[in-house]
């Protein structure tokens, strides 16, 4: 008994993932309890709200204090926006708001790569004091380390969420949310609480006040989309993670150009499969209790271009950075210079926001620069009747392999193994080791080949696939869903992988 | 409209979560890998609390099967890197010297003599002698060779930051594995155990120009406060100050802190059966020392023949 009551108590190193066992005894009790409340909406937002909570405090301990203050913050804030007449009293209130989700954003992610940049500049070691901690400490007489500032999780995600709701309300495109705990509910949401999809308060709050209306269709739409992401985590993601990928960015100079050139493969499956399959259950579980969240990756290698990539992957990031950061900076309105100049700050602020380090800068400047190039030819009429006649399999190639050059930008840690990578990679073309590694290799070589295969199968297969699937009798799904998961759990080597977007 | 009730899709998840559990606790070989079910296992947040007398956790990591000598094998193509490999920070060229001697040897050519320099975690010869029995081994000597020669040079007190070269024979590699000594100091700032490093590797460098120098990083070490066991912080800052050292330079660099497992192995080597470490929470048992000889073994001989293929496949001769 007492077995079973840690496990309900917050444990740092065990955070409820999708892929652990004990995640879907919660969302069975969960269930069991939603089967009492899912007729009365206030009785049902209220009843996911508490549900919510202890899945944010099951996963950040006493960090849900911060979501709670974020909440109360934004709500009030919401509906201040909303009442008062002096535009310049709006302004304030939206400021505020904004300044209080970002300081809770930098003073958790970016207090020590500010502390770095500032020791660099005036040569004196600077320490980061956790003064919340400190505070905190003073208050309960608890000893928190303060020398330390852990990341809350998902506070990349929530923060975003709640600047769209406040900057939604000043534009006056929703009215407050009126009722806190449907506020709550609306940041806290559980399925998509720890990694998004960052959902927008004029798609989701509506649901907040609608019946609920499942049907069968769509239960086993949701039942094909979980299984759909825990294929892709743990046959796909993690495999290439713990048998190929991992070791070769660890130490790339160790691996001769071929293995380097597999392992960077392997990393754009791997974070494709990771995020999107994390997404995939995200929105199978929020279905499952009658909520519709947005689609957040829609083939992305096969975009044709850049902005077409953008569009396609983490569609929830892109059009946040697009509407709250891009089109407020001017956006396309200032001649082709600003424009430029808007995309690349767009593109740095977004690869920042995956993590405080250079390399994410440098990649979101990578793409930056591309987006802008892209957007200079396309203004020249010549170089869009050239695109117009590459076969469509070139381009999708092409695209894909400028983001896969992306990709190493990202995974790696520090610029120095960026360029032993990329040093290494030339390398590719001799041949001597290629017969030797695919024999060592054959099941990670299987997986990559499979994986791509299913990457770009045609979209109008893969719907059939589904459509497939759902229509099959009741106890054949069962079977399918059941010799996939225990194949799932022989393949598994190693113990289960955090989700990339987790850290983020 | 046919809606579809939560308590359907409930019975549904039973279905299908009944089989999924019941594999998990019945099939032999499932129940470690699953991290929720598995209740012996110690969290990381309870080993930076062992009780220190804990009756019903004193279940030690498991010990590696010492690696066989077969699976290493001139010129076998490993793809599977060691528990801890050597760093090299974008140059592996450091320890080439010393992996073309290696090489030479192996072909009946030259000697090899390799400088162990260390603290009190080498007194009584406790590492060096597993790692030279596992050299002597895997390269035995041929017709007029001497076998390898690994000299054991513990200093007690020391930081690894007073030594004086030796003038004998010019060394193929010199291991310097220090960092216990400096634990225990008040402050948080090691950029001085730093410079003194790099100054320490640079009159090696003097004495000897092309010699290859791999430095050990500092081992876990904790002390009991309250009946539990705590990891000093400081450990990782020493660790970092002497990565910080190697990648200046650059010379190679191997992780034991990591290897160890990170912060809270001190206390799960000391509880491991054998203990792996002594009642001090710091040096190493004669057991501990062999698991570390033996990963540093495996990690020297993967960057060796990761050195090898990567020679063959650019079709050159290791010797060139």
């Amino acid at each position: 008994m007492s077995q079973i009551l840690e496990q309900l108590r917050y444990a740092a190193d065990q955070p409820l993932f999708f892929t652990r066992l004990f995640f879907w005894i919660f969302f069975a009790v969960v269930l069991a309890g939603y089967s009492f409340f899912y007729r009365k909406p206030p009785l049902r937002n209220a009843y996911l709200l508490i549900v919510s909570l202890y899945f944010y405090y099951k996963a950040g301990g006493l960090f849900f204090l911060i979501l709670i203050f974020s909440t109360l913050v934004d709500y009030f804030i919401g509906i201040g926006i909303h009442s008062s007449r002096s535009q310049q009293k709006r302004k304030w209130l939206l400021a505020l708001s904004i300044t209080v989700n970002l300081g809770i954003l930098f003073y958790f992610k970016y207090a020590y790569f500010i502390a770095d940049i500032l020791t660099n500049l005036v040569k004196e070691p600077m320490q980061v004091v956790n003064i919340l901690a400190l505070a905190w400490n003073h208050i309960s007489g608890m000893h928190l380390d303060i020398h330390h500032i852990a990341l809350p999780v998902g506070v990349s995600f929530f923060t975003f969420q709640t600047i769209s709701y406040t900057v939604d309300v000043y534009r006056k495109k929703v009215a407050p949310v009126k009722s806190l705990a449907d506020f709550g509910f609306y940041v806290s949401f559980f399925p998509q609480l720890v990694a998004g999809p960052i959902i927008r308060a004029a798609s989701f709050v509506p649901q907040l006040y609608q019946p609920y209306r499942l049907i069968r269709r769509e239960v086993w739409h949701a039942a094909f989309l979980i299984l759909a992401g825990l294929i892709k985590k743990l046959l796909f993601a993690d495999f290439l993670a713990v048998n190929l990928v991992d070791r070769v960015f660890e130490n790339p100079s160790m691996y001769s150009g071929f293995e380097n050139m597999m392992a960077t493969y392997g990393y754009a499956l791997q974070i494709y499969f990771d995020f999107s399959g994390y997404t995939d259950i995200a929105i199978g579980v929020a279905l499952l209790l009658g909520f519709r969240l947005p689609v957040n990756f829609n083939s992305p290698y096969k975009a044709t271009g850049m902005r077409d990539f953008w569009r396609r992957w983490h569609i929830s990031l892109s059009s946040w950075l697009r509407d709250y950061l891009y089109i407020p900076l001017g956006g396309n309105r200032h001649g082709s210079f600003r424009t430029g100049i808007h995309i690349l700050v767009t593109m740095l602020l977004g690869g920042l926001w995956h993590g405080a380090s250079w390399q994410f800068v440098l990649w979101g400047a990578y793409h930056g620069v591309l987006l802008v190039i892209g957007r200079w030819l396309q203004a020249i009429p010549s170089w869009n009747a050239f695109v117009k006649k590459i076969p469509r399999g070139l381009k999708v190639f092409f695209i894909f392999h400028l983001v896969w050059l992306g990709w190493i930008i990202f995974r790696t840690a520090t610029p120095g193994q960026m360029v032993s990578m990329l040093h290494e990679l030339p390398g590719v073309f001799n041949p001597g080791l290629w017969v030797q590694w695919l024999k060592s290799y054959w099941m990670v070589a299987l997986m990559m080949v499979t994986g791509f295969v299913l990457l770009w199968l045609p979209d109008s297969l893969k719907e059939r696939i589904r459509g497939g699937f759902i229509g099959l009798p009741y106890w054949f799904k069962i079977l399918i869903i059941l010799s996939v998961l225990l194949l799932a759990k022989e393949i598994q080597t190693t113990d289960l992988q955090p989700f990339i977007y987790f850290k983020f | 409209m046919d809606r579809y009730p939560p308590y359907k899709i409930l019975i549904t998840l039973v279905l299908i979560a009944l089989p999924v559990t019941g594999y998990l606790l019945l099939v032999p070989g499932t129940q470690h890998k699953t991290g929720w079910l598995n209740q012996t296992g110690v969290s990381p947040a309870l080993i930076n609390a062992v009780p220190a007398m804990a009756g019903g956790t004193r279940k030690g990591p498991d010990l590696p099967v010492a690696a066989d000598t077969e699976s290493v094998k001139k010129n076998s193509v490993d793809f599977t890197p060691p528990r801890q490999p050597i760093e090299f920070f974008g140059d592996t060229a450091v320890l080439e010297p010393f992996f073309q001697q290696l090489y030479h040897y192996s072909q009946g050519l030259g000697q090899i003599r390799i400088l162990h320099y260390g603290d009190s975690q080498l007194e009584e010869d406790r590492i060096t002698r597993y790692l030279r029995a596992r050299l002597q081994a895997q390269f035995p000597a041929q017709e007029d060779q001497t076998q390898i020669q690994v000299e054991n040079i513990p200093k007690r007190g020391s930081a690894g930051i007073d030594l004086v070269p030796d003038h004998g024979p010019p060394p193929s590699l010199i291991i310097m594995q220090f960092g216990i000594n400096v634990v225990r100091a008040r402050t948080r700032d090691f950029s001085y155990y730093t410079r003194a490093l790099i100054k320490q590797i640079h009159r090696f460098m003097a004495v000897n120009p092309h010699v290859s120098i791999l430095l050990v990083g500092v081992s876990d070490m904790a002390h009991r406060e309250a009946n539990a066991i705590y990891s000093y912080a400081t450990v990782p800052l020493i660790r970092d100050a002497q990565v910080e050292a190697a990648r200046k330079i650059p010379v190679a660099f191997w992780d034991l802190y990591k290897m160890m497992g990170g912060n809270g192995s001190a206390a799960r080597w000391y509880l491991a059966d054998p203990p792996l470490i002594r009642e001090d929470m710091t040096h190493f048992s004669f057991a501990g020392g062999e698991e570390i000889a033996n990963q540093l073994f495996d990690a020297l001989m993967w960057a060796y023949h990761r050195w090898i293929i990567k020679f063959n496949s650019n079709s050159n001769e290791p010797d060139t």
